[in-house]
Order: structure tokens, then sequence, then C-alpha cells
């Protein structure tokens, strides 16, 4: 297990970087999913936090207005916002990714009178409609940041930005590279912990850390014979528990598709001659934001997705993939249910866990994947 | 250019439909009293008719397009070809047939699909998963109002193969979100044309629009007649409505049927009279939809407990018809503002303050006493503010608001019995 305050982090919402942030009089926008431009949020000098459950014991606030067919994600995040625990928040972005979310704009304006929020419409096909539709969404976002808090969001702050997370996506793919080796530099219980750690800090800050943790994953004894190489996909994950879980029984988990995890990263902006051409910040915060989605919130995107995950399959020697669902998520549930047969059909063994996003049932969870590593002769 | 003519496609559960149909409407018209039960008579008689005429298209080897019910189907009435209502398809067997769409249901979880997504979708995929039963040559399909749309559809469109066009609608409704919503609209016509081999006909598509703004201008009648204590209309009227606006959408049925209704509520008015048999003691209005698996419900609940459903949200639109002087790109504009307006895509793709706002609108012009919202476990984006509507109908209206979580088109999940019960226990409570 690597050592490490940062990857600490995972476990609080207000960690000490955003303690000492808040402290030095600094601002705090937390947003919801992968596709939101945090971009914008850190040009404009601010600090963009991911929003989380984690440390949500019961629904006992926010059952009050959310029903029990809502994802248990919202729910717990819901009830930490309704208990103060999200009160380092100076404002609130959401985006219309899943119903479930969508409807915290709403309910973080009605029922707990929060403001400044900001709501951005993405599209969820790709074409040439929607990236103008996109690209307008994004602008009218960074003029809505600028007069909601007074300031001024340059083009060259965008550009700054963009290359701090530019930076920050290489050193996670370098981080998640390590978790592939044949011999894994880091367990994905680590991995998911930086990712989650990575999503609640200042993208410069977290630089100067992963810089660090790679010299320290470096500097540790590799993991040797895992039982089983593991990729997990599907719904949110940023409680490592639920991978800790899953490696317990012997595996490791070498790849995932998952928002918080890899997908929160993959492809933006890494290979930068990909996009030598496009000088225009706001172009490239719609190539990151809108079409390199791997979220089933978009309609058309499953070759996208499915190629992703054979990709992964193929570079980090997976074994077997798990797919897991968080109750009453629709998007993954459709998704996870096409992607597993086409993986079936081609020989890769799949299993496909339904689960809460708080970790209750983990007896539950140890029996089916040990069952299933017996299967794939772990 | 015209395809060269191809092999029908498997339409069994229209032949099913049309079979069971045409067996309910000689028993009603051969066993039940001209004057009873004149709206159902005339559903049937529409939906017998619409029935047909798809079965005569499929059989000619035209095309068949699945649409969605949110979503205006008189644009494909620009070709010759037959626009399928997916969720109608789904939820027709449900009303009407004693098994329901279970097998079907079951076919889609036996699959994969979660047991939680909505079943408006899950009963087609069932019937796609059977060999031979059912498929179509192109969907056309909005991104709204719901993730179900899109987890749904995704099915077809990488599972069945289906050529499937997505017209991506924004969240707000407002000149910007309309214009863009239009532009898809057009985009899509052509993309479908492209895959059926047909150029556009656009005065099928603007008589369809016609027949359309006719429904909806008798729908505007009726709901003011509603409004008259007592209601004229049976409670019946609400999901045989919301199957009657998307699945004969474009057709002279649509026109037909509203036309009907509309003298029939006229004349009750005019009598000061409810529905014969109905004894109003409570005005019911469901902010949300009516229980499609058990039609009989609405009728129990006129009949053995006076409470009428005088208005739910699917039998209410926010917006006027297009004008028969329009040109096609106002029809398209006109089409687009009434997708985002439709029912239910108006309150869940928009923000909430529409579903608030539009509940109290029509609390108060239908006079309610109590508010019954369907909690359906596939609507995630309505079952977030169901609490919000609660309050909001009681502080603004004051009114009661009984919620009952079930899924509208699978009995299992909360049985009749049950949502008979609640009611029953509910209405108590009012008198």
């Amino acid at each position: 297990m690597l050592k490490s305050e940062f990857i600490e982090f995972a476990k609080e919402l207000k960690n000490p970087h955003v303690a000492s942030w808040k402290a030095h009089g600094g601002k705090v926008v937390g947003f919801y999913c992968t596709d939101m431009p945090e971009q914008v949020i850190h040009a404009a000098g601010m600090l963009p936090f991911r929003m989380r459950g984690t440390t949500n014991q019961d629904y006992t606030l926010s059952d009050a207005i959310l029903s029990r067919f809502n994802c248990t994600f919202v729910r717990s995040a819901l009830n930490l916002a309704m208990g103060g625990r999200y009160d380092f928040l100076d404002g609130l972005v959401v985006g219309n990714t899943c119903d479930h979310i969508r409807r915290m704009y709403d309910i973080f304006g009605k029922k707990l009178a929060f403001e400044p929020r900001f709501f951005l419409s993405l599209p969820h096909v790709f074409s040439e409609e929607g990236h103008a539709w996109a690209r307008d969404e994004i602008e009218r976002f960074v003029q809505q940041l600028s007069k909601a808090y007074k300031v001024t969001i340059t083009t060259a702050a965008l550009k700054d930005a963009l290359e701090v997370y530019r930076a920050n996506a290489r050193l996670m793919k370098k981080i998640c590279d390590m978790r592939q080796q044949d011999e894994p530099g880091i367990s994905g219980t680590d991995f998911i912990k930086i990712a989650v750690a990575n999503s609640s800090v200042r993208k410069d800050y977290a630089n100067e850390q992963l810089g660090e943790l790679l010299h320290a994953i470096e500097a540790k004894p590799p993991i040797k014979n895992a039982r089983a190489r593991l990729m997990v996909a599907g719904s949110f994950v940023d409680n490592p528990d639920f991978i800790e879980v899953l490696e317990h029984a012997g595996a490791v988990v070498v790849a995932d598709s998952l928002c918080i995890g890899a997908r929160s990263f993959w492809d933006a902006g890494i290979e930068k001659d990909v996009r030598a051409s496009q000088t225009d910040p706001l172009d490239e915060l719609v190539t990151i934001c809108y079409e390199r989605s791997l979220c089933p919130r978009m309609m058309g995107g499953h070759a996208g997705r499915l190629k992703y995950i054979q990709d992964q399959i193929r570079d980090a020697h997976v074994d077997g993939v798990i797919f897991e669902r968080m109750e009453f998520c629709d998007l993954h549930g459709c998704s996870n249910m096409m992607l597993q047969h086409v993986l079936e059909s081609s020989g890769v063994p799949v299993l496909s866990l339904d689960r809460e996003y708080s970790l209750g049932d983990t007896g539950r969870f140890k029996t089916r994947v040990e069952a299933f590593l017996e299967k794939i002769g772990g | 250019m015209m395809k060269a003519p191809r092999a029908p496609k498997p339409i069994k559960p229209i032949e099913i439909l049309h079979e069971g149909v045409t067996n309910t409407w000689e028993l009603v018209d051969g066993a039940i009293p001209k004057h009873e039960m004149p709206l159902f008579r005339s559903f049937l008689k529409a939906l017998k008719s619409s029935l047909e005429d798809i079965m005569t298209k499929a059989r000619k080897g035209l095309p068949l397009i699945g649409t969605h019910f949110a979503f205006p189907s008189e644009l494909f009435f620009a070709y010759d070809c037959a626009p399928l209502c997916f969720e109608a398809i789904s939820y027709l067997p449900s009303a009407l047939f004693t098994e329901g769409a279970e097998p079907f249901y079951d076919l889609a979880n036996n699959f994969g699909h979660p047991y939680h997504t909505c079943s408006a979708q899950k009963g087609v995929i069932g019937m796609a998963l059977k060999d031979n039963f059912f498929d179509v040559d192109a969907i056309a399909v909005p991104t709204a109002p719901c993730d179900n749309t899109m987890a749904s559809y995704s099915f077809f469109s990488e599972v069945k193969k289906v050529p499937t066009v997505v017209a991506d609608m924004p969240t707000y409704h407002d000149k910007r979100g309309y214009d863009y919503f239009a532009t898809e609209l057009k985009n899509m016509v052509k993309k479908v044309g492209a895959i059926i081999g047909q150029e556009p006909n656009f005065e099928g598509m603007r008589k369809a629009v016609g027949h359309s703004s006719k429904a909806i201008e008798y729908l505007a009648e009726i709901n003011d007649l509603r409004a008259a204590v007592p209601c004229p209309t049976e409670s019946m009227l609400n999901p045989l409505g919301s199957c009657a606006q998307n699945f004969f959408a474009g057709r002279a049925e649509k026109e037909n049927f509203y036309r009907d209704v509309r003298d029939v509520a006229k004349e009750r008015v005019k009598k000061h009279e409810g529905p014969p048999g109905v004894d109003e003691k409570i005005r019911a209005f469901f902010p949300y939809m009516s229980v499609f698996f058990d039609v009989s419900l609405c009728e129990w609940m006129d009949r053995e407990i006076g409470m009428v459903n005088v208005s739910d949200l699917f039998n209410y639109f926010f917006f006027d018809p297009i004008p028969p002087t329009a040109s096609v790109d106002e029809i398209f504009n006109g089409l687009a503002r009434q997708s985002m307006e439709y029912p239910m895509t108006r309150q869940s793709e928009g923000f909430v303050d529409y579903f608030l706002e539009d509940s109290v609108f029509l609390a108060k012009k239908f006079k309610a006493d109590c508010a019954i919202f369907s909690v359906h476990i596939g609507c995630k984006q309505s079952v977030s503010v169901v609490q919000m509507i609660r309050e909001t109908l009681r502080d603004e209206v004051g009114i009661p608001m009984l919620t009952l979580e079930l899924d509208i088109g699978d009995k299992r999940m909360t049985p009749a019995e049950t949502i008979k019960k609640k009611i029953e226990e509910f209405s108590k409570t009012l008198l």
C-alpha cells in the first residue's frame, strides 16, 4: 500500500488542501461529473471540487426530498450538503449528465437556497451542431462565472489552465501505465485514491503531489503473483474500499472505465500535437468535455466506449472485466448490458455487480468475486 | 429515388393488438348500450383504424419508423411510411390484455436490461428479442425527456443494428433551444429519408400537422370543459388520451377521437352531468401520469369511490397548434417547440420550475381537491422532485398529495389492489 498524505484526501471531503485554500481566501466551486469544463474554474483562480458522497452514513436528510428510486450517490452527496458538510463550497456547477444529477441543480437552488449555481446543457450526440452548441455553452459559462465572482477570465488564463490540466493528465496517465505493468507498480485501490484526491484539489498542487507519488511508486516493490488482472467499469465509484474488496480476493485492478478514474483524464489533451492547430482554448475545451466523452450519457457513443474497454483489455492484459452498476443508474445499466454481451461473445470473462454507493454488503461482493476468480482460473 | 421493394418487417405486436382491439370493439359495440362508454368506444375505433393502416403499409413493404412518445411523428408523414410509437406498443398490451406486457419485460430483463429502467421501452425491447416477431426499418428518437430514452433506444441501434437517427434536445426552453432543436428535426427528416430511400413530400407532413392541430384545438376545448363540476369525462380519458396523442399523431383518427370526446363533454356540461354512473365526490389531479397497466382502476375510482381523475399532466398541452398557413420552416419550428413543450418533456427535460408552476396551474384550473402522483420507477427526473411538488401544491393550492410508488406498465411491482387500498384510504381523509 502506498503511503502518502495526498492520497488520504480520498477519505474526506474538506481535505487539508481545501482547508488551507479557504483559509487563504480562496474560493471552491463544486461540480458534478467528468464532462464539466473544470478548467474554466481553475482559470478563474478558484478550486474546482468534484462532488462526492464520501463519509456519508445515511440518507436521513436527503430522503426528505429524494426518492428511493434515486441513486445512492446523489442521495449521499445531497445528504452531506444538507448536513452542512459542503459548506466550504462557494458555487456549484451541474450539467445535464444524467437525470439524478441534473435535478441537483434544481434541488440545491430550491431546497438549499444555494447560490451561485451554474448549469451547462451539453449535447447528447456527437455532431457539428452539437460542437457549436457546446462551445457556446462553455463560452456562456466563462461569462457567467466571471460575472458571478467579478473576475476576468482571460484567454491566456484559459490556456494556462489547459496546460496545467494537460500536465495533470500526463501524470495520471503515467501512474495508470504503472498500474498496467506486468507486475503492477500500484494497486487499483491506491489508483482510485489518487484519482479521487486529484479531483479534490487545485491541479497545480495535484501535479506537484503526483510527481512525488510517481517517484514513490517507482521506489516501491511491484505487486507480484496476483491471482488475476481485472478491469472495473460502470457507475460512479469514489470509494476506494469498493476496489479494495475486489482486490482483497487476490486480484489486482489494472484498468478501469470509471468517471472519476481513468475516464477523467483519458485523451484529455495528453498528445498535444493532436490539437496543435487549435489555438482557441474554448475549442479545446469542447474537444475535451464533449467530443471525448466516454460517458453513456452520449447516444451513439457505444462503439467508442467498447473500443476503449477493448484497448484496455489488450494493453493491460486484463483477465476479466467487472461491470458494476449502482442501483437505479439507467445509463450505465443499459450500457453495461450491451458491452457485456459483446465482450462475452468474444470470450472475455465478465462479472456483473449491482451495488449501492455505500459499501454495506461486502460479504456478497467477496463471494461473487471469489467465484469469478475461480471461474477465470485465477 | 425509391428503393426496391423489400420483404415486409415482422409486426406481430401490431397484429396481436389489432386482434385484441377488434374483439374488444365487437364486445363493446355489441353488448354495451350505445350511450355507455362513448370515449372508450371512440378510442377503440381510432386505435383499430390506426393499427389497420399500419398493417396495410407493412404488408405493402413500406418502411416502418419507430418513434418516441414525446416526439412529433407528424414529421414522418413526409414519407410513404408508417410511424410507430414504441412506448405505445409497450403499454397498449399492458393496458388492454390480461397478461399485459410482462412477458416482454421479462425477455428484456433476461437479456440484462436493469429492472429499474422504464417499462415503456422495455416492452418493445422484449418484442425485438423474440425471433421474427418485431422489427422496423429505422428509428427516430430525441435525447429527451429522460435517461431511459437514451439508454434503452441505444439497444436498438447497437444490439439490433436498426438505423437510428437522434435529435438532440437541449435543456433550455428558449429561442436558442427551440432553434437548435428545429435544426435537429430538419436534419433528422433528411437522414430518415436517406435511410428509407425516399424524398420528402412536405405536403404529407403539412396534412398530418393539420390533423394534430385540430386535435390540439379540441383538447384545449376539452380541458376547459373538464374544469366544470361535475367533470364531464371519465377518468379513463387520461390513459386513453396519453396513447391517442402519440399513437394517432398525424392521423385523421387523432382529430376524430378528440372531436368525439369534445362533443360528449360539451353535451354533458350543457346538462350539468358527469359520466353515467359517476357520482363525483372528489376531484383528483394527477401531476404526472395515470396508471397504464390496469385501465379498470379508472372505472373503479369513478364508480366505486366517486373520485374523478380530472386531468393528468399528459393530457394538457402548453403549446399552440401550428397554423395551416405555416411554411415548411415554420412547421419545423412549430414542431420543435411542441416537442420541447410536450407533456413530460417540458416538465422533465426543463428545469423544475415548469413542473411546479404547471402543477399549480392545472390543480387550480381543474379545481382539484387532491393530487395523486404516480412515482414511476423509470422516471428518475420526476422522482427527484416529487416532494417539491407535494410541498408546492400544499402551500400554493392547499391540497394534499398522495404518492404511489409503482411501475406504471408492470402490475407486478405494485398491484392494482395495493393501489386501490392506498387511494381508498387517502379518499377517506378527504371526505
